[in-house]
């Protein structure tokens, strides 16, 4: 009877003996990168959080072979024998992934670098964040583009937190021509304007048995793109600073028009009717079955489509409303940014590798797997651009405009998050437009409040 | 204990990021209050409330049927108290995908004709969901703090009940449920207090909170704000606001049920 507790307190004491010789201090210190001999090693922890990593069909693996984060990483540790990058790849929505890197640093136990979307999912972090100009030379700035998006007030003398990485995403319809020639209309000629587009979308649903549009909104994503982007047409480019900056509020009437439309759509009973419960993982997979006409997303897709849809996949940028200020208005811009965590032990390794990236080839190889994007890089390799829909898009970027950085990647954090949430509501129809606004506004000025 | 407590409560009065604080004084509880999110998040909760009733309804039946030994009562036993030993997020996960779109209930509807429901994405629908989760999960743990109060009750009182004529109901009426006022009064309080704090991972797995904050509860907006909106601040304040709130709806319960230290359960 007495050998239990004992084998009890013997287990315990040698379990809290291998706890103290993996203490946090001997952890760090095993971690810790060292420029030994001249030459680096140590172990770099990298969270990814922004499109990096291609994750394979079960959209929580790292594909590793296709993934560019991965492959940039293992030629890096080639370079440099004894250094070793860890990434992980947070696969959660925004929201959560970024109370998972708050917790992590506040814990003491958070990544030496980061990749976010840029703007405010980054800028709202901004403490988290090392002065990014500190390790990169004047020159490796100014060969990219991109930086007003990282730095803090949107100002261009702000402290710069991230290095933006890829020219830019931009909100897209993809259109199958399939479908669309069986319904009559001609995949050719794309609308000009949101209800020409709505009214393809009726001529589908009146000629044809297929959906006319694919509508995945479970986080509130697709609502964010369209409301974003509508916002876009009608206030234009400077919007998006007064928007932060809160000279323009957020109950302006354009943006309940923005919502207003988003109601509307939701309310047409032209998307596929669990629209309000697909994710936006499962999204892409509905829409390339082959019975659905139309599927509002973004520039990110490309890959996806292409491969899914083949020579019957097309696109256009996100039409406009009718009798918008800026009919010719893209939103989008500047995804993803990477930065060095403030707090981390790593930073000369984490300098040698946001410097690795940020070299042109290094950038081409990205665009050459994701596909997603093109350069952000002056010296950028334009042959690199394999994907069809992605070469038409960069042709047809310079001819539009005003490029418009969208709400869901200006605004703090806190209002973002109250955006998705109240976009699935009005899509739905559980909360009006008004309504809508009226919350965006409250988390803005709790905002504001803090600067 | 005592140290994450003060330090919520100094944090409630600060504006934080999590990383460096400027002292604001009531600047988030005002704020706060003339919040409209806020707002409908404490509705929600109220709404919650009719779980409470609810799960010891069940429980309270339950337990009575297992006090009164009917057939099979030792594996009814067990097998209530299994929600309990499984986890709110597997719960959660099991009630999103039979109540999903393309879940077991709707192709059930669908046999019958009827169209599919998006039981997760209707605010009221899914609150219904939340509470039938919360009941299922919980009533079984209920029924045995029930039991626990039904078995100390004299046997000798059922038996003079019986020779006296007392039917089933009027033993449950006169006898039952008075002599275990105490332990139901105990139940009670848990319940409302699990509503109040407790909630968080069902609503986590099963709705995230929406559509909107539709089944937003205020622990969940706690999180939301502390973590998810990085207002450390705003967060700690919604968290004081919620332990007062559970510390007077308590005291108010713990009076009508007559609980005091030495009888209480």
């Amino acid at each position: 009877m007495v050998k239990r507790p004992i084998a009890a307190m013997v287990a315990a004491g040698l379990a809290v003996a291998g706890l103290v010789a993996c203490s946090p201090d001997e952890l760090e210190a095993s971690q810790s990168s060292t420029t030994d001999g001249g030459g680096l090693s140590g172990e770099l922890l990298f969270w990814e959080n922004a499109g990096l990593v291609r994750l394979a069909d079960d959209g929580t693996t790292p594909d590793v072979e296709n993934s560019f984060l991965h492959q940039a990483a293992k030629m890096f540790e080639e370079l440099n024998p004894g250094t070793t990058i860890t990434i992980f790849a947070q696969t959660g929505d925004l929201s959560t992934s970024a109370a998972q890197f708050q917790a992590a640093v506040q814990a003491g136990n958070g990544p030496d670098m980061r990749s976010q979307f840029a703007g405010g999912p980054t800028l709202s972090y901004a403490d988290y964040y090392a002065d990014i100009s500190e390790y990169l030379d004047q020159a490796t700035i100014d060969s990219m583009s991109g930086w007003i998006t990282v730095r803090e007030g949107y100002e261009p003398d702000g402290r710069a937190v991230a290095m933006p990485y890829g020219a830019g995403l931009y909100f897209t319809v993809y259109a199958n021509k399939k479908v669309l020639t069986e319904a009559g209309l001609d995949p050719d000629n794309p609308p000009k304007t949101w209800e020409e587009l709505i009214a393809n979308g009726q001529v589908v649903a009146d000629k044809t048995d297929y959906t006319p549009f694919w509508v995945a909104d479970l986080e509130g994503y697709v609502g964010a793109w369209l409301v974003g982007g509508h916002i876009g047409g009608e206030l234009g480019e400077g919007s998006s600073a007064a928007m932060y900056n809160g000279e323009l509020r957020l109950d302006d009437p354009a943006i309940i028009k923005a919502y207003q439309t988003w109601a509307d759509f939701g309310a047409s009973g032209l998307t596929n009717p669990d629209a309000g419960s697909q994710s936006n993982q499962e999204g892409g997979a509905g829409f390339v079955k082959g019975d659905v006409a139309y599927y509002i997303n973004g520039t990110w897709q490309n890959t996806n489509i292409l491969e899914g849809l083949g020579d019957d996949a097309t696109w256009f940028f996100l039409p406009m409303l009718e009798g918008a200020q800026y009919p010719e208005a893209i939103g989008g811009g500047p995804s993803i940014a990477i930065s060095i965590v403030e707090n981390s032990d790593n930073k000369e390794l984490a300098k040698a590798f946001l410097n690795y990236l940020a070299q042109p080839e290094i950038q081409d190889m990205y665009v050459k797997m994701s596909q997603m994007e093109s350069s952000n890089h002056k010296d950028a390799d334009p042959s690199v651009l394999t994907n069809r829909l992605l070469r038409e898009q960069a042709e047809e970027l310079p001819g539009l405009g005003p490029v418009v950085f969208p709400f869901d990647s200006v605004m703090p954090q806190s209002v973002i998050d109250v955006f998705y949430r109240v976009n699935a509501g009005v899509f739905l129809g559980s909360i009006t437009p008004e309504e809508a606004v009226a919350q965006l506004q409250a988390a803005m000025e709790i905002e504001l409040a803090d600067r | 204990m005592v140290y994450p407590a003060c330090y919520a409560f100094y944090l409630s009065f600060t504006r934080t990021k999590g990383l460096s604080t400027r002292w604001i004084w009531f600047e988030n509880y005002t704020r706060l209050a003339a919040d409209p999110v806020v707002h409908q998040v404490f509705l929600n909760n109220v709404k919650f409330l009719v779980s409470v009733p609810m799960v010891i309804a069940v429980a309270l039946v339950t337990a009575v049927l297992l006090f009164e030994k009917i057939r099979g009562w030792r594996f009814f036993r067990v097998v209530f108290f299994i929600p309990n030993v499984l986890s709110a997020a597997v719960i959660g996960l099991l009630f999103r995908t039979v109540f999903g779109y393309n879940g077991l209930v709707n192709g059930l509807l669908g046999t019958f004709g009827a169209e599919p429901v998006e039981f997760l994405t209707k605010g009221k629908w899914a609150m219904g969901i939340i509470i039938l989760a919360l009941v299922w999960s919980g009533f079984g743990y209920q029924t045995l703090l029930l039991l626990s109060g039904l078995t100390a009750i004299p046997t000798a009182i059922y038996e003079a009940a019986i020779l006296d004529g007392a039917t089933w109901w009027q033993r449950l009426w006169r006898i039952t449920l008075p002599n275990i006022r105490q332990t139901l009064g105990f139940v009670f309080i848990i319940n409302v207090i699990y509503t109040f704090t407790a909630l968080f991972g069902f609503v986590f797995v099963i709705t995230a909170g929406g559509p909107g904050y539709d089944t937003t509860t205020i622990d969940y907006l706690v999180y939301l704000r502390a973590f998810s909106g990085s207002q450390m601040g705003s967060g700690a304040a919604l968290a004081v606001v919620l332990f007062v709130i559970v510390g007077i709806l308590t005291l108010i319960q713990a009076r009508v049920f007559g609980l005091n230290g030495k009888d209480a359960v």
